[in-house]
């Protein structure tokens, strides 16, 4: 039985994507979990088919992305608590991470080392008034360090998670009352906690994941070093802000890669067929619908790096030429293979294993370009 | 620059005014510091010692090409040490912006290396590393540490690591001798992939190349689970095994196979779309 499980967990996608699998329905009849599983996903397929079509409205992209932010998503999270302390240190508070942390990270170390030296010099300068001028920059200065508290909104960014998390935070209320956007965003992650908890508790697939990388990546997102060959990609010494639409397209991206399609969208528009004319013969075939956005990801960044090509030394750009060549020849191949057999999962395996190696490859390649 | 606390900048032209390419500096470190090396082009040799205390020597080939030093803490053994190659003018030619480096570094060291264009050699370490590379072979020996090996397309040789490997690359061949680890996925696309060596128990091995062979060369006393598939090559096998069946398998006889040896005790995964896989034993 065992067996048969996961024989139907296997055909499940290909059946509700309309494939006729004969054994799921006769397994269903057979295995009582199997048949829960079945009603409860062809019910929540028939919810979603009667869901409208909206785009979210850009507030609730911006409250996504704050409560991400709030969550640490998005940056150091330690570096975000030195900023937070520095302040206090500097008065010479006793606050151990300061000095632990600035060991431990290149840029606050610095920084760190940077602002003692200011205080030490500071000290021999003659007691003057400054100027106004001096007052502001050393304020705008302060400011950018996150030097003067937080504000209401900050503190609810703070205090939102372990508000969500069930602690009692009752400023996390109030202001959402007060604060007309908080209030939304607050409202909005209700609302999607309410519809997680009825989604099925699965892995996103390594696709996804690479796709978000590959994209984060490309914008520059990253700094630390990473495991993995994701690691190769990061070469750049600070995190850069990532645009909010990056981060829209990032969960449009998941979502894509997440959910069955059902109305895949062709593959390539006229902008990116001009473009993909000049960058790849790969683009001529047309991937499988779920694999469309990550085909995208490399598209984009091959097209960036086609831009910039010129700026890199010639033995390098032959290394990656040469690198790139061999996936696009693995990419054609398992593109006419799944052309001749749609079903065959090794073959797709390969497939999107070349789409997300050519993405780290020329994610590393824009590294270097100007260098 | 306070900040660089202890720094050493040291301009290329004045060693060149003194007729020296060559440097030699040392600094006393921690017996667990963590080295980053971030080279544009050159040889990059790295040995581990017992002493406490970073060796470097290092050599430019050009005036025009410096090397920064980060030290931190900024008293005391050092817990962070920095190398950065700067090229000063950016119409130097790239070959002149070679810089070839020499590091004795305590075998407790974590490494972060980065070499696009230049050999990689490090050998004796006991901590986690990254070695990274674009264009350059790279070669790991006697490491215990955990390892995080790239090269898109240089070649990767790993000798008798003991911690848990990865290694990658697009073009270049991967090389795994006699490992003792428990732990080690290799993968690149169209070069070839030489495993040689015992598995350990409850060890997890996966290979994965796409036009490149594959090759397993093992004691015939090893004993593991074997899944071998290729999609349009062939697995030869020559040691016996027993065999087991996969259901709904799209794969004939000849381009996959599902094996015991002895009590299986590790797991070996090696997959290829066009590569061959070649299972035999060492004699």
């Amino acid at each position: 039985m065992i067996a048969a499980c996961a024989r139907f967990d296997a055909e499940l996608g290909a059946y509700l994507e309309g494939e006729a699998r004969p054994f799921i329905s006769s397994h269903a009849q057979e295995c009582p979990s199997c048949d829960a599983l079945l009603a409860d996903v062809q019910s929540i397929q028939v919810a979603a088919r009667d869901l409208p079509q909206e785009e979210p409205s850009g507030g609730v992209w911006a409250n996504i992305r704050q409560s991400l932010e709030s969550l640490g998503a998005f940056g150091p999270s330690p570096c975000a608590q030195f900023s937070t302390e520095l302040e206090a240190y500097l008065e010479g508070e006793a606050r151990p991470f300061i000095a632990t942390h600035a060991l431990e990270c290149q840029p606050c170390g610095a920084m760190l080392a940077d602002l003692q030296l200011i205080q030490v010099a500071a000290r021999e300068l003659p007691q003057e008034e400054p100027s106004g001028a001096v007052w502001a920059h050393i304020r705008q200065s302060l400011e950018s360090l996150g030097a003067f508290g937080p504000s209401p909104c900050a503190q609810f960014s703070t205090e939102l998670e372990a508000y969500l998390e069930g602690e009692a935070r009752p400023f996390v209320a109030t202001h959402a009352q007060e604060c007309q956007p908080c209030g939304a965003m607050l409202a909005d992650l209700q609302s999607i906690r309410e519809a997680a908890r009825t989604l099925p508790l699965e892995e996103p697939s390594r696709v996804v994941w690479a796709n978000v990388r590959a994209r984060l990546e490309a914008e520059g997102a990253f700094g630390a070093p990473v495991a993995g060959w994701r690691q190769i990609l990061s070469w750049r010494l600070f995190p850069q802000p990532v645009p909010l639409g990056v981060l829209a397209s990032l969960v449009v991206l998941g979502a894509m890669l997440s959910l069955p399609l059902r109305n895949p969208q062709p593959w390539g528009g006229p902008q990116e067929a001009a473009a993909s004319s000049s960058t790849t013969e790969v683009a001529e075939l047309a991937p499988p619908p779920e694999d469309i956005s990550l085909a995208h990801v490399a598209s984009d960044l091959e097209i960036n790096f086609r831009a910039n090509e010129a700026s890199m030394t010639p033995d390098l750009k032959a290394t990656y030429e040469k690198s790139l060549a061999s996936l696009d020849g693995s990419i054609r191949e398992c593109l006419d293979s799944l052309h001749r057999e749609p079903g065959n999962t090794l073959v797709h395996d390969y497939l999107l294993t070349a789409y997300t190696r050519k993405a780290e490859v020329l994610s590393s390649a824009l590294e270097f370009e100007g260098r | 620059m306070g900040r660089l606390l202890a720094a050493i900048l040291l301009p290329a032209a004045l060693m060149w005014a003194a007729g020296e390419g060559r440097v030699e500096k040392s600094f006393d470190t921690t017996r667990e510091p963590r080295i980053s090396l971030n080279n544009l082009k050159g040889h990059v040799l790295v040995r581990g010692w017992e002493k406490p205390e970073v060796h470097l020597v290092y050599t430019v080939v050009s005036p025009r090409i410096e090397v920064d030093t980060d030290i931190l803490p900024s008293t005391g053994a050092a817990e962070k040490i920095r190398f950065d190659t700067h090229v000063l003018d950016s119409t130097l030619p790239a070959d002149d912006q070679v810089v070839d480096y020499t590091l004795d570094v305590p075998v407790g060291a974590s490494l972060e290396i980065r070499n696009p264009q230049g050999r990689i050699l490090v050998q004796g370490m006991q901590a986690d590393a990254s070695v990274q590379s674009v264009g350059a072979d790279i070669s790991i020996r006697d490491y215990s540490g955990r390892l995080l090996v790239h090269s898109v397309a240089g070649d990767i040789e790993v000798v008798r690591p003991s911690g848990s490997v990865e290694a990658y690359s697009i073009t270049g061949n991967l090389h795994f001798v006699s490992p003792s680890t428990s732990r080690l996925h290799g993968s690149t696309t169209s070069g070839s992939i030489l495993f040689e060596g015992d598995f350990m128990e409850r060890g997890d091995y996966i290979l994965s190349a796409y036009s490149g062979d594959l090759t397993i060369v093992c004691p015939s006393a090893a004993s593991f689970e074997l899944t071998a598939k290729t999609l349009k090559g062939k697995v030869i096998n020559s040691m016996p095994m027993t065999h087991r069946r996969e259901s709904a398998s799209p794969l004939g006889a000849s381009n996959s196979l599902l094996g015991t040896r002895n009590a299986g005790r590790a797991n070996v995964d090696i997959t290829s779309f066009s590569g061959n896989i070649r299972i035999r034993p060492q004699y």
